[in-house]
């Protein structure tokens, strides 16, 4: 009997059939044909014209013999009435489809001109049927995904935000930074003095134009009550340089800001629109900062307001000849128009000359000192925010593989359960690649669902992440086309991840066994053990690295958290003054003042300490000063002694809580006494008098030029140590002197209070306002409050990488489990067996659990390499802690086989409870 | 306008009559595929022939409805063959088209002044 299948099934083929109805229509027509093919043999047909007839009865692609199309000649001719006129009938009335008109007619028709697109899409309904029967392991899947997905999107997010995105200046490609590197104090951004920015200036040629701007307090009144501003005091090309135009009025001329000029201010959209309802009118009114006036020309655009810039109220011109407090200060952000035939490397290899003469020029303030210039995009991204992005990328790339592995298995699972349909199919001449596709289909839903659930994920985490950042930069995060793109493509790629392998390798099975074979041994080949094995070990190698990763990450927060602050933040309270013209004019007049606020806080219920400084402590910069040690030998003047200085006045030690160690702080007879003294922290007392006691020795303050700066001033006192640099950096030599009379224009007063801190803070409002109700105040803020601001970042980067590492584990222990169980239903048979034959409990447990540790601890080995080499690179955000932290690699790896062990003991537990009898009846 | 009707009209009575012969051969019995195409052959003279072409996707389509039940059944010695029954819808659609056929073969005969035999 011939074999008909092969010329059905092409047939069917383009039907894309369920493969049980297809191999259920082959068993029907071929019969139908075996019993033609008999009749006609018995009429005494050749076997040949049987075959040709019988097939003939299937119908061809071409007109068919004997047979015309016209009803007439049909009638005529004994052509029956045909029941289904259109082949394309079967294809509608088999699938309930509408064929396309293009599409090969069915049983009539070879089918291997089907359409792709059309072929495509009813795979993808075939496996949307599929997916839906298996709702729970399919929504599982979706889930795993989904999560890894939306890690990905946020960090992309991030990226889009501080890389992808147009800077909102028109100039932004030619646009670069310029910082000094000072190696000596271990920064690699330091804005510059105005001395150095003029010179930059006067002699760089490879930037068509330079331009400065510092950021000070000032106090304003014109626009309400009397209050402190922030003011960006800018040269007059800072706007013209980024290429930022005015919202309304106009931007700065080329002179203003010259001695000589009218007064002249711009407000920042934010300022105009909150304190002068947006009023065009506000343009031309006139203002009064630091007691001096000044005519409103202008209001800048919006768009600049991000970062620290979306802080600033005022904008003001920069007087350069104006004497600031030192003009070797460091307190100008130095921006430059590249010309466009230079290059970035041009410019910076012209700011090594100029920093080599600015040098020999003044060694004093260039001792390791380097000019460095960066794009403006670059500077906006700090260094340790790229290698940040960079660590989350990966992790979050990892935690993605883990998903793919993890669903890789699960597909697995789930072809091995198809193995005899896939077998059958390809034994009825189904294509391997026609399955691959149909396997891929299923996986390419999978992604998509999980991609659009992804982008639910994402923009809920970078909500919260919106809500809970204090940065005003982070409010730009967004679900941009940018990141629904990424999305996509995260959810059309990792299908291919995921789904290739167990649709390759269940298309190629092994169709003896697999036809052979019962259900029980199904997918219990070795293949397909060897690949479960190795994604699981990629499962627990790549979440052990994301996890040795994210643990140093804590480690380090942890560390800038727990780090002792040098002082007590609880309990005190700031605020910060000025007086300004025309009340106050001189310095003796301001420090009276200051210090009769002073006595009247003291004097306030509810504080307990009350100081002045010119410095909020631990958040604002301090100027670094040099000085000689009498009685010492004077070393080279670029090798003189350093130490950050601050001012303060009143019982600055009680108020702040740090610790006064030796000798004493101010007497009231310091001031204004002939005698300058000062006090010490414990770093300057160990470097600079190791060994001995600071107490009585007096040191001179130099300048610039290393030409005395001050009357040789006595050490009186050291206190203990208080950090830096915003926390971050380590307590740096420090020393404090008086408050002078020509600090105390802006002042910081420091309250502490024994009750809830913002209990205070009303009280000192009022001690302020009956000093003098025109004071420019700014906010009185509790200092903890403060601090937690300023750390909040790090505890938001903290929560991410905790939250991408906590997904990374859970997948990868629901893979342990997974692939466990799996082994445990496959050997269920060989288990009741080795229980019938007396296996104990504790025998199989260990049998499963054996082989679980070996292949987690596999993927521990292959996790701490990758981990060790991530670790590396992380060393320069690293705080406190090593790359190779013995606590945080013991804490992860102990994580990770605990949880993998219990994951593999729940199933492994449960084959013991197989029956041997039922499993030996079942044979 | 008028041609596309009636090539419609000619689908769905050939259609309607493929699909009268099948409910009627599986009223009193079972039948796999070939031993329908075979009745039909043998009781209409050779005058009608279904090929598989048209018989297998008119019996799905039937039993799509709910007209028909096919059901796959082992008989000793015989591999196991599709057969196909009448259901109480089926019945139904049956005792209905057996009446407008016959109505309209009526009135066929009437206007060409056929004599029925």
């Amino acid at each position: 009997m011939p074999d008909w299948r092969y010329a059905i099934e092409q047939r069917l083929d383009g039907l894309r059939l369920a493969p049980t109805r297809e191999a259920e229509l082959v068993e029907e027509l071929s019969q139908h044909l075996d019993d033609r093919y008999n009749e006609l043999r018995i009429g005494g047909a050749t076997e040949e014209d049987a075959y040709r007839d019988a097939l003939e009865e299937l119908g061809a692609c071409g007109p068919r013999e004997g047979e015309s199309s016209s009803p007439a000649a049909r009638a005529s001719g004994g052509g029956a009435p045909r029941a289904v006129s259109n082949d394309a009938d079967l294809v509608r009335e088999l699938t309930g489809i509408e064929p396309a008109r293009a599409e090969p007619l069915a049983l009539g028709a070879a089918a291997s001109t089907g359409g792709f697109i059309g072929g495509l899409w009813q795979d993808l309904r075939f496996g949307a049927r599929l997916l839906v029967k298996n709702r729970g392991a399919s929504l599982v899947v979706i889930i795993t995904l989904a999560l890894a997905i939306a890690a990905n999107a946020i960090v992309f997010g991030f990226a889009d935000l501080l890389l992808l995105r147009p800077l909102p200046i028109d100039n932004a490609d030619r646009v670069v930074t310029i910082y000094g590197v000072d190696r000596r104090l271990g920064h690699n951004r330091e804005w510059l003095s105005i001395s150095d920015y003029l010179e930059l200036r006067r002699q760089a040629t490879s930037l068509a134009d330079v331009s400065a701007m510092t950021t000070r307090q000032a106090s304003l009144v014109g626009a309400g009550e009397p209050r402190a501003v922030m003011v960006n005091f800018v040269t007059t090309n800072v706007l013209s340089t980024w290429g930022l135009a005015a919202f309304s009025g106009r931007t700065f001329l080329p002179d203003e800001g010259t001695p000589g000029r009218a007064n002249v201010a711009i407000l920042s959209h934010r300022f105009w629109t909150a304190h002068f309802a947006a009023d065009p009118a506000a343009v031309g009114r006139t203002l009064t900062v630091n007691g001096e006036r000044c005519t409103v020309v202008g209001v800048l655009s919006p768009n600049i307001e991000i970062g620290d810039l979306g802080e600033i109220d005022l904008w003001l011109p920069l007087d350069t000849t104006q004497a600031w407090e030192s003009r070797s200060e460091r307190v100008a952000e130095v921006f430059a128009l590249r010309r466009p035939e230079t290059t970035l490397e041009q410019v910076n290899a012209e700011l090594t000359t100029i920093s080599d003469r600015l040098r020999r020029a003044d060694p004093l303030n260039h001792v390791d000192w380097q000019l460095r210039a960066m794009t403006i995009r670059e500077a906006t991204v700090g260094a340790t925010t790229w290698i940040i992005l960079a660590l989350l990328g990966v992790v979050t790339l990892l935690v993605l593989v883990v998903a793919c592995a993890n669903i890789a298995t699960v597909m697995l699972a789930r072809a091995s359960a198809r193995r005899k349909e896939i077998a059958l199919r390809l034994a009825l001449g189904a294509t391997r690649g026609r399955l691959v596709r149909q396997l891929l289909s299923e996986g390419m839903l999978l992604g998509l669902a999980s991609g659009a659930s992804g982008l639910g994920f994402a923009y809920a985490g970078l909500t919260a992440f919106k809500l809970l950042s204090p940065d005003s930069f982070f409010q730009r995060l967004a679900v941009n086309g940018n990141l629904v793109a990424f999305a996509l493509t995260l959810s059309v790629v990792t299908p291919v991840l995921f789904a290739v392998m167990p649709a390759l390798q269940s298309s190629r099975p092994d169709l003896n066994e697999d036809l052979k074979d019962g259900i029980r041994d199904a997918g219990a080949s070795s293949r397909g053990n060897r690949s479960r094995s190795i994604l699981l070990v990629a499962q627990v190698a790549f979440a052990l690295a994301v996890l040795i990763v994210s643990g140093l990450v804590v480690r380090t927060v942890v560390a800038i958290e727990h780090v002792p602050l040098g002082l007590s933040a609880r309990g005190l309270l700031t605020t910060r003054v000025r007086f300004d013209p025309p009340t106050y004019t001189s310095g003796p007049e301001r420090l009276r003042m200051v210090e009769s606020i002073l006595d009247a806080l003291a004097a306030t219920s509810g504080v307990t300490a009350a100081a002045a400084t010119n410095r909020l402590p631990l958040i604002e910069g301090e100027p670094v000063r040099r000085f000689t040690i009498a009685g010492q030998p004077a070393p080279q003047t670029t090798d003189l002694p350093w130490v950050s200085e601050v001012e303060t006045l009143g019982d600055y030690t009680r108020a702040t809580g740090v610790g006064l160690l030796e000798g004493r702080m101010w007497l009231p007879e310091d001031r204004g006494s002939a005698r300058p003294v000062a006090v010490v922290n414990r770093e300057a007392a160990r470097r600079y008098w190791p060994g001995r006691s600071p107490l009585g020795a007096h040191i001179t303050m130099v300048e610039a030029d290393g030409r005395p700066a001050s009357d040789p001033i006595e050490i009186v006192g050291v206190v203990d140590n208080m950090r830096s640099g915003a926390v971050r950096q380590p307590p740096p030599p420090r020393i404090y002197r008086p408050l002078a009379p020509e600090s105390a224009a802006s002042v910081v007063f420091l309250a502490r209070s024994p009750v809830e801190a913002a209990a205070a803070g009303p009280a000192i409002r009022d001690v302020l306002r009956n000093a003098d109700r025109a004071l420019a105040v700014s906010e009185v803020r509790p200092f903890d409050a403060q601090i937690a601001t300023f750390l909040r970042t790090y505890d938001l980067i903290m929560g991410m990488f905790v939250g991408f590492a906590s997904i990374g584990l859970i997948v990868a222990v629901a893979g342990v489990y997974g692939v466990t169980a799996f082994s445990v239903n496959q050997r269920g048979h060989e288990i009741g067996v080795r229980m019938a034959l007396g296996a104990t409990a504790a025998n199989v447990v260990s049998l499963f659990i054996s082989r679980s540790l070996r292949l987690i601890l596999i993927g521990v080995a292959v996790g701490v390499a990758a981990g060790w080499a991530m670790g590396r690179t992380m060393n320069s955000i690293l705080v406190e802690t090593s790359p190779s932290d013995p606590a945080t690699y013991t804490t992860v790896i102990g994580l990770i086989v605990m949880s993998g062990l219990v994951a593999s003991l729940v199933p492994a537990s449960r084959a013991v409870s197989i029956d041997p009898i039922a499993v030996l009846k079942r044979e | 306008m008028q041609h596309i009707k009636s090539q419609m009209l000619d689908r769905e009575l050939k259609e309607g009559s493929a699909e009268l012969l099948i409910l009627s051969l599986v009223e009193d019995q079972p039948r796999h595929g070939y031993d329908l195409s075979k009745l039909i052959e043998a009781r209409s003279e050779g005058v009608l022939k279904f090929r598989v072409a048209s018989l297998y996707p008119l019996l799905y389509r039937l039993e799509k409805r709910g007209w028909i039940q096919g059901r796959w059944i082992e008989k000793a010695g015989q591999r196991r063959r599709r057969y196909y029954r009448l259901t109480p819808a089926g019945e139904q659609v049956l005792k209905s088209q057996r009446n407008t056929w016959r109505e309209f073969a009526e009135a066929i005969n009437r206007v060409a002044g056929v004599e029925s035999t």
